[in-house]
């Protein structure tokens, strides 16, 4: 227990950021600090104070989420880079309440819950979202993209800006995100500039990209553009009447930091730039590689990966991409598209043209898991090698703990009739918990067991555990059809047996019938060529009638 | 009504974690939130029993700092003339700890919501903090570094200003 043993790390978060808040004006100090391990990292992170609900007209939520790469653990022989990686991004909409989704297009994957700890993770990008809300608390508007300014060490709302970019290119934010005052949106112009194409914190600056390539930064204090980084305009040789998508820029994640620039040039080539700062002028330069990296480009995120992690495949050097990623200039992209999966493609980088461009659904094994569970999450049974996916390993659905192997049942259940324990009489969670394992056992019984090998002890437990949750007033009216069918099925068994015998009998005799009238017509048929053969014979003989051969000729001579 | 109770006993019995009960003056007590909350809210109900609170996350000899501390600033709740004596009297109080206790009184200071406590440990804590490189202050503190490299090195080379 706690009181036995010392854990500086565990401090609750708000104990923790008192300390730092002590160490404020002592930079080397609190750096040091945050540097000591994740916990008072992460008490001391900006992201603390999300989600916030924006005090303005109209209202506005302010949330934050990652992306993640998960694998099992390595165990025994099998290294964990031996899995493909299963890549989730995680959002914290209402506080401590996280929802893993896909990371392209924020479909939800789990229904809630936390990221099981026997995953290794690794962190690859965060995003924070600004999203309008309407009186029904209903986002009605995301916006494109959310930076975070502070310039306090141990951030907190009151002395923190915000600058975000929204209605297709437009530049605008809040000085500071106090809770008590009522908070005013100012648009970021510059001379004749309205739009951007992407803003970014590299270095320490904040950087708006322009169309035409030119880099100005923006002073957090002001939210004014303050000074210009990039004066050389993009080279526009090459892009003719494409109508041309917004750009991306993306810091590099190796050190030194680099700053890259990303473009579609038409629907299937792209140009990656590199940040050149030479004395005469900082300026884009185009490269062909960008080293053993993987580019991934959504519509909330753009980061690299080493392709290293990616060990079966090669996507070295790799564009993994959905066309939101790139949004054409013009359209105002206010609503929130959802990208099909056939819409996800890779994009190699100065490579052979033929493999340069093809949707991940045209990959066989692609290296990555996007859009279910892999099999070494859940799936009890298909490999002993992971120890989470033995019986044991419990998960919290809905703030209870349920067996692993019974998650995906539920939660499509929970998906297709909603809330079954609403009306629940029983309080106890462990209780519920149990109730709930046998419902996925039972369904589990009725989506896997032919009538054939259906056994009577599974029907006896698909009635009790029917019967059992009816009385615990479980939402479970849409299981009884089934139920019902699998004990009728059962219970008439034999019958459906022995009407297979007579019906496989009466084959035989319609088969016997069938051969029989056969034969009959050969008979027939044979009856017929005698006859004819008969009548041919009588022809060539000289005498009419009947002729007796044993009798002599001559008979009744005399 | 909390009138008529109110004055009806001044001091109430504070439970440990190990079951040792500790007879605590009313002042005292409320000096930690959570007391007084627990205090209040049986004087709202007009019980004139005795007020027993148990506390599950406090050990006795935790509490008995704490409480010796309430006891401090309790007597000096009402005159603010004495307060560089007291805080030289805070000061030498944390001294004499180890770390381990001092973890364990600052997890107390803010399980009982004795905020001028909690605000006390931080300060030294923090304090103690200073000019120590990570390594040392994984060391004192007995931190177990969970960075993987490729982390330690990222977050190594990030600018003071970079805090994401």
């Amino acid at each position: 227990m706690k009181r036995h043993q010392t854990n500086w790390s565990n401090l609750p978060t708000e104990v923790v950021r008192s300390i730092a808040g002590c160490l404020e004006e002592y930079a080397d100090d609190l750096h040091n600090f945050r540097r000591t391990c994740k916990k008072w990292r992460q008490s001391t992170a900006i992201s603390t104070i999300l989600p916030l609900t924006i005090n303005s007209t109209p209202r506005r939520k302010l949330y934050y989420s990652s992306v993640s790469l998960l694998r099992p653990r390595s165990h025994g022989d099998v290294p964990s880079s031996a899995y493909s990686p299963w890549m989730i991004s995680a959002i914290e909409t209402t506080n401590g309440n996280l929802q893993c989704c896909h990371p392209f297009n924020k479909t939800p994957l789990l229904a809630e819950g936390s990221l099981c700890e026997e995953f290794q993770s690794i962190n690859l990008d965060r995003a924070y979202h600004l999203t309008q809300v309407d009186d029904e608390d209903e986002e009605v508007i995301e916006f494109d993209k959310v930076l975070l300014l502070s310039n306090r060490r141990v951030p907190s709302g009151d002395e923190c800006g915000l600058l975000a970019l929204h209605s297709g290119g437009r530049l605008g934010g809040y000085l500071s995100l106090e809770i008590d005052c009522e908070l005013t949106w100012s648009e970021i112009k510059y001379r004749s500039i309205t739009k951007f194409d992407d803003i970014i914190m590299y270095k320490g600056m904040i950087l708006a990209l322009t169309r035409q390539g030119k880099v100005y930064t923006i002073d957090e204090n002001r939210l004014k553009v303050d000074s210009t980084l990039v004066d050389h305009p993009l080279s526009q040789v090459g892009r003719p009447r494409y109508r041309g998508c917004r750009r991306r820029l993306v810091n590099s994640n190796s050190l030194p930091k680099k700053l890259y620039l990303v473009e579609r040039v038409s629907q299937c080539s792209f140009r990656v730039y590199n940040l050149h700062q030479e004395k005469m002028g900082n300026k884009w330069v185009e490269v062909k590689s960008f080293g053993e990296n993987v580019l991934f480009v959504t519509r909330d995120y753009c980061f690299f990966v080493s392709a290293s992690q990616f060990s079966t495949c090669c996507l070295k050097n790799c564009i993994v991409f959905s066309n939101d990623g790139f949004p054409r200039y013009g359209s105002g992209r206010t609503n929130w598209e959802r990208s099909d999966p056939t819409k996800i493609f890779v994009f190699r980088v100065g490579g052979h043209s033929d493999y340069n461009f093809k949707p991940i659904s045209r990959f066989t094994g692609f290296p990555l898991f996007l859009w279910s569970c892999p099999p070494w999450a859940w799936d009890k049974g298909s490999s002993s090698s992971c120890q989470f996916q033995s019986n044991n390993s419990t998960i919290k659905f809905k703030g209870l703990d349920i067996r692993s192997n019974f998650l995906q049942t539920l939660q499509n259940i929970w998906s297709k009739h909603g809330n079954l324990i609403e009306n629940s009489l029983i309080r106890n969670g462990d209780m519920v918990s149990r109730a709930l394992e046998s419902l996925a056992q039972a369904i589990l019984i009725l989506e896997q067991t032919s009538v054939q090998s259906l056994s009577d002890s599974q029907v006896d437990y698909l009635k009790s555990t029917l019967s059992d949750l009816q009385c615990m007033r479980f939402k479970v009216d849409w299981l009884v059809p089934y139920v019902d069918k699998a004990v009728q099925l059962h219970k008439s068994k034999p019958l459906i047996d022995s009407r297979d015998q007579l019906l496989s009998c009466k084959a035989k005799v319609q088969e016997r019938r069938s051969k029989l009238y056969e034969e009959l017509a050969e008979l027939d048929k044979l009856e017929k060529e005698l006859e004819e053969d008969v009548a041919n014979a009588s022809k060539f003989i000289p005498v009419s009638g009947n002729v007796d051969m044993d009798q002599p000729i001559g008979w009744g001579l005399s | 009504m909390a009138s008529s109770s109110s004055s009806s006993l001044s001091r109430v019995v504070v439970k440990s974690s190990d079951n040792n009960l500790f007879v605590v003056n009313k002042k005292v007590a409320s000096q930690s939130q959570l007391l007084k909350q627990c205090i209040d809210n049986m004087e709202e109900k007009g019980t004139n029993d005795v007020i027993l609170i148990p506390l599950s996350n406090v050990t006795s000899n935790i509490l008995t700092l704490v409480l010796e501390y309430c006891e401090k600033h309790a007597d000096f709740a009402d005159d603010d003339n004495n307060n560089q004596e007291l805080k030289q009297w805070d000061h030498e109080f944390l001294k004499k700890f180890d770390y381990a206790t001092l973890n364990s009184l600052t997890m107390a200071a803010d399980y009982m919501v004795t905020k001028s406590l909690l605000n006390l440990c931080c300060q030294f804590i923090a304090d103690s903090i200073k000019d120590l490189t990570v390594q040392q202050i994984r060391q004192i503190f007995d931190i177990k570094n969970d960075f993987t490299p490729q982390e330690e090195a990222d977050i190594k080379n990030e600018n003071a200003w970079a805090f994401r």
